[in-house]
């Protein structure tokens, strides 16, 4: 692991945003043993290894979402938590399809709580909505908006687009911005469908 | 405040950057304020295009990631795979089982279905969960059993109920207790109802714990012996090499019994 992360846990690395990010989601890709029990898992149940890919793909991108949106809770390890979220992602995939019988302990994780780490995923129709509205606002805009939300700075995301400066960051950010608002203006079936998840 | 300070402040709430009197201002005259309101629910639509976009585009990278090959580590590095502040208990048993094997053949009984069985004894695997209560319950039980204070696991580890979705560690766990404690029928149940898990890893330890139980108990079968060479045969059951070591050993043992 890159030294700058022995000093900062994954999830608090993802939350941190920027470069930290980055790296502790690659770390976490590659953590001895964690995708080989994620594939045992879905191949036991009626899954191949590409669905057991897809899974575990999916398991980090929610995590990384939750803990980035303050949904995370520090309990256990954080290997075990994106275990429980593929668990779970699989569980309710075999149920959509009806493929397998889920034996009685197959079970959701965190029902105690009625959490479901399936609640900030999209069905393919809001997908497809989202990539439609991206691409009318461009790559540049899209990539300035989205490394400010990952927490970027001003001068790493000039860097990073090649700016001269953070103020001019700054600006090419505001008007992007404003793009998008704009184009929320001209998509008002954006809301309701967006509302329709899973 | 003007039409571009409220776009930046009502950005900021969607964003969860705003906090204070400032937070709670703002929010007051959303409340009060329809238009402001429906104003503010574009800043949280774009939040949440941002987020989905972001996700969209985590996927394309991890696409390109290649696949972890790795296998587990094989039963040899099972020492290595706990954290030897907290299974103090499971790693002296795991010593003990090297240096019982060396001298195994100066003793007594040496074949004998119990002889056998001192030599091998269940692991204790590392416990944590996603579930709060059932992951301090886990957690204190396997301290008590490392620290050889079964009698005080036992009663934690029987509250987990069959609706738990760690139900299944929680009576690996529960084997271990009684088996430290020289229960070895009760140890055998416990490790009859974790060997149902669907996790194959806590279904195979609890077969192979199971099946140590029956040596103690002298009630060796044919059926046990199968279950066993299973076990031996097993790639992805990580005692595999004990498993095969054991059942060459019973194929002596038998002629003693």
């Amino acid at each position: 692991m890159n030294s700058s992360l022995e000093t900062m846990d994954l999830a608090a690395a993802i939350r941190f945003g920027g470069s930290k990010r980055e790296q502790a989601l690659s770390s976490l890709y590659n953590v001895t043993g964690l995708f080989f029990k994620i594939k045992q898992m879905v191949t036991s149940h009626g899954g191949n290894e590409e669905d057991a890919r897809d899974v575990f793909h999916e398991g980090i991108i929610t995590l990384d979402r939750k803990i980035r949106q303050d949904e995370y809770e520090d309990r256990g390890s954080i290997e075990s938590y994106l275990y429980g979220v593929c668990r779970f992602i699989w569980s309710n995939q075999l149920r959509k399809n009806k493929r397998v019988e889920l034996k009685e302990d197959f079970t959701p994780y965190d029902q105690s709580t009625g959490e479901n780490p399936l609640d900030t995923m999209l069905n393919n129709e809001g997908q497809n909505m989202v990539a439609t509205l991206f691409s009318q606002l461009g790559d540049n805009c899209s990539k300035i908006l989205s490394l400010w939300k990952l927490s970027y700075s001003m001068n790493e995301i000039a860097e990073e687009m090649g700016l001269p400066s953070g103020d001019n960051a700054r600006k090419h950010k505001f008007r992007c911005y404003q793009k998008l608002l704009g184009l929320i203006d001209n998509s008002p079936e954006l809301a309701t469908n967006l509302k329709n998840l899973g | 405040m003007n039409t571009s300070e409220y776009t930046e402040k009502l950005k900021a709430l969607a964003n969860k950057e705003l906090f204070g009197d400032e937070k709670m201002q703002l929010e007051k005259e959303i409340q009060e304020n329809p238009a402001l309101a429906e104003e503010f629910k574009k800043h949280l639509l774009a939040q949440e295009l941002l987020e989905a976009f972001i996700s969209q585009d985590l996927k394309k990278k991890l696409n390109t990631f290649p696949l972890p090959q790795e296998k587990p580590e094989s039963s040899g590095a099972v020492i290595r795979k706990l954290n030897p502040s907290r299974y103090k208990w499971a790693i002296a048993a795991s010593v003990s089982l090297i240096l019982g094997v060396s001298s195994y053949l100066f003793m007594e009984n040496e074949y004998s279905y119990q002889h056998l069985a001192n030599n091998y004894v269940p692991q204790m695997q590392e416990v944590r969960g996603t579930n709060l209560v059932t992951d301090d319950i886990l957690e204190k039980a396997s301290s008590y059993i490392s620290n050889n204070k079964s009698e005080m696991a036992i009663p934690l580890l029987t509250s987990i109920t069959l609706d738990d979705d760690r139900f299944f560690i929680g009576q690996l766990l529960l084997g271990n207790a009684y088996y430290q404690i020289d229960n070895f029928s009760a140890a055998s149940d416990a490790f009859i109802q974790s060997s149902k898990s669907a996790d194959e890893e806590v279904k195979y330890q609890g077969q192979y714990s199971f099946l140590l139980c029956e040596l103690k108990l002298k009630s060796w079968s044919e059926e046990n012996q199968r279950l066993l060479k299973e076990l031996s045969e097993n790639e992805f059951f990580i005692y595999k090499n004990e498993a095969e070591a054991l059942l060459q050993k019973l194929k002596i043992a038998k002629y003693f019994n």
